[in-house]
């Protein structure tokens, strides 16, 4: 292959990346507003801090089914607290100790216990969310007020911002620089990249690899208090299929499921554009129904893109 | 058929003139081979020498860059493994390429079951197991899972799968290596029983003993080149080793080293894997080596040392503490440093740069709380790079991208940047340029005569002449033999290998 089409292809998933969000924001005028922007910003940040974490796990060369069934056990466990009085603050640190304890099961199991990651967090996703059900007995707990604070903004000109945003936008960027710039983060694509050349260059695998997941537990606590923040209701059947939007959010965002590529701000990335797909469906006025037909789609071709992209990397 | 018969007989297979390069290293240069029907014929030479090369050409693996192969006196070019099995050569390899979980008949039958229509007539494809089985004299139950039976078993039912199709020659790779004495007997009743049925077979191994015991004519490569064929009985085990050693430069080029001081690393007993009971020491300054044939422990031991296995039994004392590392990060805080023998599956991290796989032991060394100091990991990347020579366009050069010279001096500078006290190298030049060869032998001796530890695990016999001080000759996971200088010449730790 010649140098510049090697270049191209190699850098497909990223081309593509550009070039649909620019497609999408040309397509419409109402589109390419600071009002239209934000709300994409704000309806993709739960799934985007969810994706957040899921980056950590896939870069680490693992896989987390189970988010979706944590945040709606640490949603019913702060619906629990929160009828038993507890105050925000301690609310708040009870979902994220929570989310990371609910991590670190997936963690201790495959990388202690060594299970498949994909067959332990489809059991923790069904554990979790049973657990869900029985406490919370089958019935939603409606008013849950705890983090009611959260589901508010600011006006930045004429956009509104909401803190959920704020919040997606931060994590990304500080777990973006954690993930390029600790020892830890650069440990992390070095366990997804080869786990044992990592591990026979003293890179302590198994504490790093159950880290991974804790932090994947913890990004379920975190969504888990923006959701609450904005339903007000703890469900068990709450943010059903959310870690298949992460995961599909990290592969358009060009992290590789084969471990060791990628990057956070990548994900957050392919989250945006999801959603902003989703919006665009909606606003040029295709029905409803074409939503999960093109996502489907989108995700396959960036996924195509991506092995694209390695074939010309080994050649 | 008698062996002189055979010797008689034209040939069924001929290779003439084969030539074969790697990344502009000659693996194997204008190689001629007849195989005769009803002979066995051993193909012996030290590792690198071109067995693997021949083989894989003869078996469709690989093409050769010139020269012809010729069945039956007609040229043929083999696209594939299948293509040379269609023209009856098939190869068995070490790895056997069987499926475990499957049952013996339908491994025997895999690609071609018997069927009606879109189902598999199961009672057929076990009668014809059964039959196959049989009419070699193999005692296996079709219907047993593969996986359930020993290595030797195992290997039996791929050769009963290999003669399924119309097989004129065929070709075994170290067929011993895994097996137990008597398994290993039953293999060449196995061998003669095909020689008798006019099946040229082909028998590459390092047990000289056992070629000697079993094959009619001897062809010795060395350097990639044919040293010649003689018949079994006309030539003697020491003349083979002789053959394949060559003109050997049988004085060091080097000045005797003298280990400074007491031992440091201290092995008793150990155990665990292959390994049962070995002894071991090693002084400062001082490169002890260490080989043995396939399967003898050499290659556990540096597992076990670094903290990636554990022993079962035994002591190992380092630095004057008793030294039981529970993971490699542990062996590394303690000063010491392995470097893996397969390269790209142990060693480096595909996905990353020059920059990260060079650098990826000493993260704790160049972070300050945590967060890597960018500038004084390219630093290191650099100074080391430098000091190996390493030939990338750049730190962030992906480093599979890298010849595979270039590949092992990161590998190398990775540890080397650390400065441990005691370096386990396996295979440290395993296919690898000769200049790079040279450099890093080279900085073996700075190793040495800094008064580092130096445990060098390598079957290549030539090496261990230039480099050791002390040579461990292993067989059945204990030392066997040990030779010092200046008793350690290529021909010698040959000999000591491959007689035992």
């Amino acid at each position: 292959m010649p140098r510049p089409l090697r270049t191209v292809v190699g850098r497909l998933p990223q081309i593509l990346l550009i070039v649909g969000a620019l497609a999408l924001m040309l397509r419409t005028e109402r589109f390419f507003t600071p009002g239209t922007l934000s709300s994409i910003l704000t309806q993709a940040s739960i799934v985007g801090v969810l994706a957040i974490g899921q980056a950590f796990v896939l870069i680490g060369g693992g896989f987390d089914l189970s988010q979706g069934a944590m945040l709606a056990l640490v949603a019913a466990t702060v619906g629990r607290l929160s009828q038993e009085g507890w105050n925000p603050a301690l609310c708040l640190a009870a979902a994220l100790t929570a989310g990371l304890l609910l991590g670190s099961i997936n963690g201790f199991f495959v990388s202690v216990v060594r299970t498949n990651p994909f067959v332990t967090t489809l059991s923790t996703l069904l554990i979790f969310r049973g657990a869900a059900f029985i406490m919370l007995e089958g019935r939603p707990i409606p008013g849950v007020k705890v983090f009611q604070a959260v589901d508010s903004g600011f006006k930045l000109g004429d956009a509104f911002v909401s803190y959920r945003g704020v919040v997606f936008a931060v994590a990304a960027l500080l777990t973006w620089i954690v993930l390029r710039r600790t020892v830890f983060g650069q440990h992390v694509y070095a366990l997804g990249g080869n786990a044992e050349a990592a591990r026979l260059a003293g890179v302590r695998t198994v504490r790093l690899r159950t880290w991974t997941f804790a932090l994947s537990g913890l990004a379920s606590g975190l969504a888990a208090i923006l959701l609450l923040g904005w339903l007000r209701v703890a469900k068990s059947d709450t943010a059903t299929g959310y870690e298949l939007d992460s995961i599909a959010a990290c592969v358009v965002g060009g992290v590789s499921l084969q471990g060791g590529r990628g990057s956070v701000l990548g994900a957050a990335a392919g989250c945006l554009l999801l959603q902003a797909l989703r919006t665009q469906i909606t606003m040029s006025g295709f029905p409803e129904e074409y939503r999960t037909f093109v996502t489907g789609l989108v995700i396959l071709t960036f996924a195509a893109a991506d092995a694209l992209a390695r074939r010309g990397e080994r050649a | 058929m008698s062996p002189e018969a055979a010797a008689l007989a034209p040939a069924l297979v001929s290779l003439r003139g084969l030539s074969k390069s790697y990344a502009g290293v000659r693996a194997l240069k204008g190689v001629d081979l007849d195989l005769r029907r009803g002979e066995i014929h051993a193909l012996c030479g030290e590792n690198g020498a071109g067995k693997s090369t021949l083989i894989q050409m003869l078996g469709g693996a690989a093409r050769p860059d010139s020269g012809t192969i010729e069945v039956h006196g007609q040229a043929v070019r083999f696209a594939s493994p299948a293509a040379a099995l269609a023209r009856g050569i098939a190869v068995i390899h070490q790895e056997l390429a069987l499926v475990d979980e499957l049952t013996v008949a339908e491994n025997l039958a895999l690609g071609d079951e018997p069927r009606f229509g879109p189902w598999i007539r199961r009672r057929a494809m076990v009668q014809s197991a059964r039959r196959k089985l049989d009419e070699l004299g193999f005692a296996i139950a079709p219907r047993a899972r593969l996986g359930s039976l020993p290595i030797g078993a195992r290997q039996q039912v791929e050769i009963a799968r290999a003669l399924r199709r119309d097989v004129q020659v065929l070709v075994l790779d170290e067929p011993t290596a895994a097996l137990s004495r008597a398994e290993a007997e039953r293999l060449f009743e196995v061998l003669r029983d095909l020689r008798t049925r006019g099946i040229a077979v082909l028998y590459v191994s390092h047990h000289l003993d056992e070629v000697f015991a079993l094959a009619d004519r001897i062809t010795v490569l060395r350097d990639g080149s044919k040293v010649g064929s003689w018949p079994a009985s006309e030539t003697t085990l020491s003349e083979v080793v002789a053959h394949m050693v060559g003109e050997a430069v049988d004085v060091r080029d080097r000045p005797a080293r003298r280990a400074t001081g007491d031992a440091r690393l201290k092995v008793s007993g150990l155990s665990g894997g292959s390994l049962r009971g070995l002894d071991l020491e090693v002084a400062p300054g001082e490169v002890v080596g260490l080989t043995g044939l396939a399967g003898a422990g050499h290659e556990e031991l540096s597992s076990i040392l670094f903290g990636a296995m554990r022993p079962t039994a035994g002591e190992v004392v380092w630095d004057g503490e008793p030294f039981r590392p529970k993971h490699p990060a542990e062996a590394a805080r303690r000063g010491v440093a392995m470097v893996p023998a397969d390269r790209r599956g142990l060693g480096l991290i595909p996905s990353q740069g020059v920059l990260e796989n060079l650098t990826l032991a000493s993260y704790a060394d160049l972070a300050r709380r945590g967060w890597l100091r960018r500038r004084a990991q390219k630093a290191m990347a650099r100074e080391w790079c430098a000091r190996f020579e390493v030939a990338s366009s750049g730190l962030s050069q992906k480093v599979l991208t890298l010849s595979g010279g270039n590949q092992q001096k990161v590998l190398l500078a990775r540890w080397a940047a650390r400065n441990p006290e005691l370096f386990i190298l396996n295979e440290p030049t395993r296919g690898i340029d000769v200049k790079t060869r040279e450099a890093i032998h080279r900085w073996i001796d700075g190793l040495a005569e800094a008064g580092r530890c130096v445990l060098l695990i390598t079957s290549d016999a030539q090496e261990m002449a230039r480099l050791a001080d002390r040579c461990v000759v292993l067989r059945g996971g204990k030392v066997a033999r040990v030779l010092e200088p200046p008793a350690i010449t290529e021909h010698a730790v040959v000999a000591a290998v491959v007689e035992g």
